[in-house]
């Protein structure tokens, strides 16, 4: 369900304090940093483990290759010691899993897959989800593979029917405007169709709200988009402006945007959107493990957050196909 | 983007959405100005609207219609003392003549602005 909301209304200081202090408690709970190395990597549907990221204990690493030009190699036992990263070889990981559990894998071999127009060098696993629904552009994501040790925890989906939905439609507002105007400004010689006023004056629709509690606050992901008629000559499909980005709430203080906006027709070419595949807290740092995707291009990333700064650690390419409008 | 006076400029061109996306955040936060193309042919015309400010073109090599040799190629040609950074998963197919820096896939955040810092400063 989506909420619209076009006029500008506040989050009573008093839910949001209530909201922080649960945070807070929530994560005063949070297991004891654990600094043992290990490697992450994305667990696809039908049982393909694409490794991304390590962990040496101190800091992050991207020890598998994303190149398609090396050897592959025959078995498990076959691959670079320096591919799996400081954890060295693990035949056994763990798998945490979106719908919130986990279990072992083992894995069976390494193969090149597909993923979208390229290929990646993939270790297979015994695992095996649903049936993939037909017409996704790429194979869904399951969850996380963990060879090491450290807790996977999941990151929480703000429901659409829940209070901090409709606030945040509402708060966001003025940050979007300000994303949707650097985005039009970023194209050359272009003006916008509809004049500020009146694209101002239209509603967001929240698509997305990711969360987890930090120790002093509140990390949100959010998407949102603001559609606008078809004109003529736009074949029924008109355009929109794609907002995602991070809402970071400190204590009492005004929460802090990082968005980045995206001019686009209704097709949602060219827009990236997060699977949110879940957190980790190896050193007191919280990090969230992520995918983003479009139709033609899938990346993951670690990024660590904290309620008043974002920085991304890892950025690994998935795969793509090359575009084919000009 | 960013619309602060002094600060550095980077042009980014990636067709991949997402990884743009992922890169064009990374370089902000790092305190830089980021202008975004999908190829080589909206970074030339983002390079003839802001080239003045660009102080370095961040490429990916393998893009469809114009690739990021023959990108850096144009630009170089109009402006000479322009800074070059192309990534690849290719490392051997960075052109010497044209590339003068290259940063290989995969890569951390860290590399990425460490590889930034270094060719902005040289």
């Amino acid at each position: 369900m989506r909420c619209s909301i076009g006029k500008r209304a506040r989050w009573s200081a008093g839910v949001r304090a209530a909201v922080i202090a649960a945070a807070v408690l929530l994560q005063a709970s949070a297991p004891a940093p654990d600094r043992a190395p290990f490697t992450v990597g994305v667990l696809r549907r039908d049982g393909a483990l694409l490794p991304f990221a390590a962990w040496d204990g101190r800091r992050w690493s991207v020890p598998w290759p994303s190149d398609e030009r090396h050897a592959i190699p025959i078995a498990v036992s076959d691959v670079p010691k320096k591919w799996w990263g400081p954890v060295g070889p693990q035949r056994a990981w763990t798998a945490w899993l979106t719908d919130g559990s986990s279990r072992e894998v083992h894995l069976t071999g390494v193969r090149r897959m597909p993923v979208f127009c390229s290929t990646r060098t993939a270790l297979l696993t015994d695992y095996r989800g649903e049936l993939a629904p037909a017409g996704e552009p790429t194979v869904p994501k399951d969850g996380v593979a963990i060879a090491g040790d450290v807790l996977v925890h999941e990151i929480a989906r703000v429901s659409a029917q829940s209070p901090d939905w409709a606030a945040t439609a509402v708060r966001l507002l003025p940050a979007f405007n300000d994303a949707e105007n650097a985005a039009i400004r970023s194209f050359y010689g272009w003006r916008h169709p509809f004049p500020d006023d009146e694209r101002h004056a239209r509603p967001i629709d929240i698509e997305a709200i990711y969360r987890t509690h930090v120790d002093d606050g509140l990390v949100s992901y959010v998407e949102a988009v603001r559609s606008y008629p078809p004109r003529a000559g736009d074949e029924g499909c008109g355009l929109i402006t794609f907002v995602s980005g991070w809402v970071l709430e400190h204590g009492e203080g005004d929460p802090q945007y990082e968005l980045e906006g995206r001019i686009a027709y209704c097709d949602r070419n060219d827009v990236a959107f997060m699977q949110p595949l879940g957190w980790v807290q190896p050193d007191g740092h919280v990090y969230w493990i992520y995918q983003l995707s479009s139709w033609r291009d899938e990346a993951y990333a670690v990024t660590r957050v904290a309620a008043d700064e974002i920085e991304d650690e890892v950025l690994y390419s998935g795969g793509w196909c090359p575009a084919t409008d000009r | 983007m960013v619309d602060e006076p002094n600060l550095e400029t980077i042009l980014l061109v990636e067709d991949e959405p997402a990884v743009r996306q992922l890169y064009a955040l990374a370089l902000t936060r790092a305190g830089y100005r980021v202008y975004e193309a999908r190829n080589g042919q909206e970074a030339l015309k983002l390079f003839d609207q802001h080239g003045d400010t660009v102080d370095l073109l961040l490429t990916d090599m393998r893009m469809p219609y114009m690739g990021g040799a023959e990108l850096a190629q144009q630009l170089r040609e109009r402006r000479r003392t322009l800074k070059l950074l192309c990534i690849s998963g290719y490392p051997g197919s960075v052109d010497p003549e044209t590339a003068i820096d290259f940063l290989a896939k995969p890569f951390s955040r860290d590399d990425l602005l460490k590889k930034v810092r270094e060719v902005l400063d040289r």
